[in-house]
Parts: structure tokens; sequence; C-alpha cells
């Protein structure tokens, strides 16, 4: 990373500009062995000809504890022509390691033709010649500490020998560390650590592509650095920077006998400005065997940790105003508070309900540790005196073995309670009834036999279709007789006009013939008296009367003197002769 | 010899009696009791006191789903019927079903539309009738509001009777599954639990389609799976 770091931007720019250069400074020119120093080294490019490589100065005799870089660039105009400068500030802290007269540089940059600017060298004093600090000198391989969880036991697994994994990369690789070391126990907590390893200079920059997951167990994430810390140490005569990448707290499944994580996957950038690559650097997929606990057989239960437990109660009182009530037990300390438990079994008398669980913990830097409470809401169902049995934990911890942790007894006193409406009710519902004889008297019971199948709805539904069939046909039947009266009151109207309009005798007996036998169905006109009488017996004896009164007024000559008295007789006899079949 | 064989076949097929039935109720021969119960049912569909004692055998008998038809349809003749309400809750607890509250209660509001809707077809047909004999103005102006009220109680009537009437619910008497189609060959589409009840929507040769109320997905099943429910209609 620090390498591509060096092989930055390079402007062509035409115009007047001032020499490339590089410049070694110092915060001081004496110290002790132990205290900081900061040496900056400044680039100034005049962008003319690229710099295709910076060589930093070797500090043999320093521990390069931290590297920082800022760039600066600006572009001036003086007179038409265009000026372009670049700096760039690189900045260590270092640490030295003995006592002595020091000299660090020059730093050497190598331009595009060839050509290598060198800058200045800085002295200095160290004073003391103790021990170095750190002890991780290059050339003292595997002892430089971790500085993270299980320091010390973890500290040679971290600068072990390249495994065969690393050394298939070799130059730069990822180590994983797992503490506390072998034998790994079920349900013990385990920190796991990613270190990057890279040699001087080789990787520029770096993303996760892939986290590991774990399985057969919990896990978190307790440390992941926003910034890589290098430090430098020396594995097999060679000189490594290393930066711990993620740390992660697992804890194995109590049953387990085996715990795992898939691989950690990073892009790395490794080469130089012009020739960057992109590569996968992955770490082994971890696979730990997981042993019993010493003596696990005389404690089935057991849990790891150092822990200590408290209870909000020893006593309790039950009743009907105060039917329940909460016991509070606390777990605190380190240890697999995850997979910690506590369970009452069945009381006749009370009613535990499951316990409400909130469990708080925290990464210290070395142990998971923390505080785990569970709150058993207790109910009495019966009046009497009942106990919440002491609860008991058997804890192991590396250091101090097995302890048996135990909770007091809770003495539950139940006094008389307001009965339950739902276990009345529960009770009730259980109980299914037998066989009936007959349904309690005065029991309303419906009819249930559909309205279209009840004899009542459907008589008084075809009711008043029945009476509106009937009025129609009587209406139907009305209208037909009185048309029928009209038609024959009209005829006798007309024939009447016609008899009143005869102007002579032989017109108002022709007139007359033709009235009775339209209006009464008679024919007069050309028949035999004597016949006629024969077959219409009754009432045509006027008809005929009036018929030889009217042949006697003709053959005499005295029909139109009579005339009016002939017709009135004729209309009259006309209205009152009844029609014949 | 003719007449003592036609009166011992007469009184072998003579429904069974109270007596009978708690007797052999009492020798849990259950299959005989609720052969004679079946039997008077097709005398009285609806009679609660049958339903319910036949709730109780088919419930002996592990009929579960059955059981909870004929409490049911007890409650729906016979509301204040408290032994079917419980056995029906017990049951309905037991099978993880829900009863739609409004089958153990009231059927609704119909007989007030019914009579006025029939209030309506007299007062109609009535000043028909007199138009008829007497036609005038007035009453023709009267009939005119009077058919449309007549109508619309009529179409209020129709469609509570349909909402209210019989066939619309059933009870499914085993565990099973609603189909996409009526065929037994197509795909499924949810399932029905012993003693669910169903809203029947339309029918199709033998097959039913239903509406779930557990989960409300409607699919079809065949009749044999399920017993109709006659609702009360006050």
């Amino acid at each position: 990373m620090r390498t591509g770091l060096f092989f930055i931007l390079l402007f062509v720019v035409w115009g007047t500009a001032s020499a490339t250069s590089a410049q070694l400074e110092i915060d001081r020119q004496s110290l002790a062995v132990g205290d900081e120093l900061t040496l900056t080294l400044t680039i100034v490019d005049d962008a003319k000809e690229d710099i295709t490589e910076v060589k930093e100065p070797d500090f043999s005799g320093f521990d390069l504890e931290n590297r920082g870089e800022s760039s600066s660039s600006s572009i001036s105009i003086v007179n038409g022509s265009m000026t372009s400068r670049k700096e760039r500030i690189v900045t260590y802290i270092l640490r030295p390691q003995r006592g002595g007269q020091f000299t660090i540089g020059p730093a050497v940059l190598v331009m595009e033709k060839g050509k290598e600017i060198r800058s200045n060298q800085v002295r200095l004093t160290v004073t003391g010649s103790g021990a170095p600090q750190n002890p991780a000198a290059p050339g003292t391989p595997g002892t430089t500490p971790d500085t993270g969880a299980g320091t010390a036991a973890a500290g040679s697994a971290l600068f072990a020998p390249l495994s065969a994994w690393e050394k298939q990369t070799g130059r730069y690789f990822i180590r994983v560390v797992v503490s506390p070391e072998e034998p790994h126990y079920r349900g013990e907590p385990l920190v796991v650590s990613y270190y990057l390893f890279t040699q001087k200079n080789l990787i520029s920059d770096l993303s996760f592509y892939r986290l590991p997951s774990f399985e057969n167990g919990w896990s978190d994430e307790i440390e992941a650095p926003r910034k890589l810390s290098f430090s430098r140490t020396n594995i097999d005569g060679t000189v490594y920077d290393h930066a711990l990448l993620k740390r992660y707290i697992l804890i194995p499944d109590a049953k387990a006998d085996r715990v795992g994580a898939t691989q950690m996957i990073l892009d790395v950038m490794t080469g130089g400005f012009f020739d960057t690559r992109k590569r996968a650097l992955s770490s082994i997929a971890l696979s730990l065997d997981l042993a019993p606990l010493p003596d696990a057989d005389k404690h089935p239960a057991g849990i790891v940790g150092d822990l200590s437990v408290t209870q909000s109660h020893t006593m309790l009182t039950l009743d009907k105003q105060k039917p329940l009530d909460t016991v509070t037990y606390t777990v605190t300390g380190c240890g697999n508070l995850q997979q910690l438990d506590l369970s009452f079994s069945a009381n006749s008398g009370l009613k535990i309900f499951a316990p409400d669980v909130k469990i708080d913990t925290q990464w210290d830097g070395a142990r998971l540790c923390g505080t785990k409470t569970f709150k058993f809401m207790v109910k009495g169902l019966r009046a009497g005196s009942y106990e919440l049995p002491a609860v008991t934990l058997d804890t192991y911890d590396r250091q101090k073995g097995w302890q048996t942790l135990a909770t007091r007894p809770v003495a539950v006193t139940v006094g008389e309670l307001a009965p339950d409406p739902a276990m009345l009710d529960e009770a009730k519902r259980s109980v299914a009834y037998e066989l009936l004889r007959e349904l309690p008297a005065g029991m309303a019971v419906y009819d249930l036999t559909p309205l279209t199948e009840q004899n009542s709805f459907r008589i008084a539904l075809a009711l008043p279709l029945l009476l509106l069939l009937i009025g129609s046909f009587w209406w139907l039947i009305l209208g037909f007789l009185r048309t029928r009266r009209e038609k024959k009151t009209f005829i006798l109207r007309e024939w009447e006009r016609r008899l009143e309009a005869a102007p002579d005798a032989t017109t108002l007996l022709n007139t007359y013939y033709d009235a009775v036998a339209a209006v009464t169905g008679i024919a007069l006109k050309g028949e035999r008296v004597r016949e006629m009488e024969k077959r219409n017996a009754d009432g045509l004896q006027p008809l005929t009367e009036l018929v030889r009164d009217l042949q006697n007024a003709l053959y005499s000559g005295s029909g139109n003197a009579d005339l009016a008295a002939l017709k009135g007789r004729a209309v009259t006899l006309l209205r009152t002769t009844r029609r014949r079949p | 010899m003719k007449r003592l064989i036609c009166l011992l076949i007469l009184i072998a097929t003579l429904p069974v009696t109270a007596a009978d039935l708690f007797e052999l109720y009492a020798k849990k021969d259950y299959a005989a009791a609720a052969g004679s119960l079946e039997k008077e049912l097709t005398q009285k569909p609806f009679d609660p006191l049958v339903h319910y004692n036949l709730g109780v055998i088919v419930q002996k008998q592990g009929h579960r789903g059955e059981a909870l038809h004929h409490y049911l349809q007890a409650l729906q003749a016979a509301p204040d019927l408290k032994e079917a309400r419980n056995n029906l809750d017990t049951l309905a607890t037991d099978l993880h079903v829900t009863i739609p509250k409004r089958l153990t209660e009231p059927g609704g509001d119909i007989v007030p539309v019914m009579l006025l809707f029939l209030v309506f077809l007299y007062l109609f047909v009535g000043t028909l009738l007199v138009y008829l004999a007497r036609p005038g103005w007035k009453l023709r102006l009267m009939l005119v509001p009077l058919f449309m009220l007549m109508v619309l109680f009529a179409v209020l009537f129709v469609g509570r009777y349909r909402d209210t009437g019989t066939q619309l619910y059933a009870v499914a008497v085993a565990a099973g599954e609603l189909k996409s189609g009526p065929d037994t060959a197509l795909t499924a589409v949810g399932k029905v639990r012993e003693g669910e009840v169903l809203e029947i929507t339309s029918a199709s040769e033998g097959w039913l389609k239903a509406k779930s109320f557990q989960d409300n997905i409607e699919g079809w099943i065949h009749a044999s799976q399920i017993r109709h429910l006659t609702r009360r209609i006050e």
C-alpha cells in the first residue's frame, strides 16, 4: 500500500519551474531510547519529468511506528507562462531501538530518464542503551506480542513461521490467530483475529471482498480498525509489516464438536503506480476441534466463565391484591453468558412464566464480560406455601477451575386469590355435555324451514296475485258487457232516428221492417203473419199489429195523415221489444 | 301370519324411541344410536334436540367435524341451547377452528323486510283492483309509489333471503384440500381443517366453490367432504 502511494500523478507542464527536490527533516536532534521521533520527507515535484520511484531512507536501528502522507499542488501563471508545482510530505514516526549516533538518509527519487535525485541526510543522537522497549526488532523473529486478546498466548502464534498456506503467497498473507490456544473447549469463548502480513511497500490498497462466517457457534465482531496500524516484525529472517484486520468473538455451541469459519478474502492492490494489479488474498478456512471441558461428566450443565449470581427476592407474598410478582436473577462476569440459561420446573401452586431475558456484554480488550438478567414472573394459582428452589450453576474457568454458584431458594406464600375468569371458562369448556332427553322448558325454538317451503308464506304471496287475477278477469268481463250495451244502444238510436226521418208511410213500413230485424232479430218482411206468430209466439202481436196498421193506412190512403202517430208507435215498439235469439 | 309379518316389519322400521336411544348410548352402541337419530332427522331435519344428540354421539365416534356441524345446526334452531354452545366451543378450540360470529347469532332482520314487502304488495294489488273498478286519477297517482315501494322491498327481501338463506355455509367434516377447480386431478390452492366453516359461493357437478373463513382462501371442494348448514331466519 505504501509503495503505491509514492507513485502518484505526474503532470506534464510547460514553462519555467523550480527543480524537483527531496528534503529530510527531524523534529529534534537528540532523544532517549523509547522516545518517538518524527521524520519528515518533503518531495517537491516540478512536473517536468515523472518520478518513477521513491527510495525511502533506511531506518536501521529504529522501529517504524507509523507512516502518514499528504500532498498539495499549485498552478501559477507569470508573464503568460504556466507553472505547476506539486508537494508531497511523508511523515514517519520512529522509535530508536538503542543508543548512539545515527544518520538517516538520504531518500532517493528515481526520475523517468534514470536520473536520481538525493535528499539530504539527518543526524541525531539517541541517549541510553537499555534493551529496546518494543522487542519487535528486525532479526528477532516471533517476539512481537499481539496487542489484542489473549496477548501472551497469541504472541507466539502471531509470529510463528509461515505455514504452507501462507507460503503460497509468501510476500503477503492473512494470518488467523485463535486464542486461547488449544485445547479449545466446548462452549468456551474464542477470540479469532485476522492479521495482514506484508513485506515492505508491497500492498498499496485493500478492500474486503468477503468476511468470514462462522458455524456451530455464536459470533460477533469485536474489533475492526478503521485505519490499519502496521507494526514491523521479522519472521524466518524476512521483515514483515503486520496489522490487525478484524477480530471476532466466537462462542461455540455447548454440544458442538467442531467450530469453523469460511475464508476471509481481500482484494489487494499491488505493484507500483504504473503497474498496479488487483489480487485476491484469502485466509485459511478455520476449523477447530473442540474438547469437552475437564471433568465434564461431573458437571453436565457446566458453562465456561468466571461468573457470580445475585437475586432480587428470597421471599414473595401473593394474594388477591397482588397475584403476580417478579423475581430477578442477575449473572455477572466474563464467559459464556450467551449460553447461560435458568429455568424452573412446574409447580402445582404457582405459574412461573418464561423469563424475560436481557443480556448486555462488552469486550474489555481481553474477554467478553457483562450481565445477564432473568426476570421470572410468578403467579399464584392456589393458596398455600411454595418455594422456588435454589438455582445452581457450575462454571469453569481456565485459571480457577470448576466453581459452583448457587442462589437461595425463594419462599412464596400464596394467600386467598380472586377466581380467574379465564381458568373458570377453561374449566367449563373442558366439560362436554352428554345427551339431552328434551329441550329445556320455555326455550325459544325457531323453524328453519326455508320460507319458500312454508305454506303460510306461499299463501301470503299467492293471495294478492290471485286477487289480482280475479280482479283483472272481472274487469275484462265488465268491460265487454259495457261495450256490448253501448253498441246496442247506438244501433237502437240510429234506427229510431231513421224511423223519425221517414217521409211517408211506405218508407216508414220498410224502415220498420229493417229496424225490427236489426234490433230484435225478428224478420217481419216477406213473412206471413201466421207463420211468424207460430215461430215467435210471445210478444209478437204488437209488432204485427203495427205492420197491419201501416199496410191498412197505405191501402186506405190515409197513411200520411197518421204518420206521426205511427212513427211514435214504431219507436216505442222498437225500444220495448226484447231481442229474440 | 301375513299381518304379523307386516306388523313386525313396521315395528322394525319405526324410529327408535328416546328410551332406546339412551339405552344404546349407555351400551356405547354409538353406530346404532347415530343411525336412529339420522332416521329421525329425515322426518324433522331441523330439530335442535336431534342435531345436538347426534353431535354428541358422532363426537364419541371421533367424527369431530361432523359433530361440530350438528352443534352449529342445533344452535341455529335453538340459540339458547347452552349445552350445544359449550360443546361447540370446546370442539372448536380442540380443532383450532374459528366459528364466524354471525353463525351463532340471529340470522338477521329479514322478517320486517318481508312484512313490508307483503304490506306494499297487498296495498298495490288492492289499489289496482279499486282502480279497475272505479278508475280515477287519484288512484292512478297512488299506484306509482306503491309499485315502487313494493319493488324496493321485494329486492331487499330477496337479497337478505339469499344472504341468510340455506346452502350458503358448510362445515368441512374432514381435513382436506381446496382445489383450483372442480376435479381431484387439479392442484391444491389451500387446505381445510376438520370442522372448518366454509362459505359456499357456487356449485358445479358435485363440487362446490368455497371460501375458507380460516385463511380466506377460495377453492373447490367435493360435496362429500362438507355438510351444509341451514341458517335461522328471523
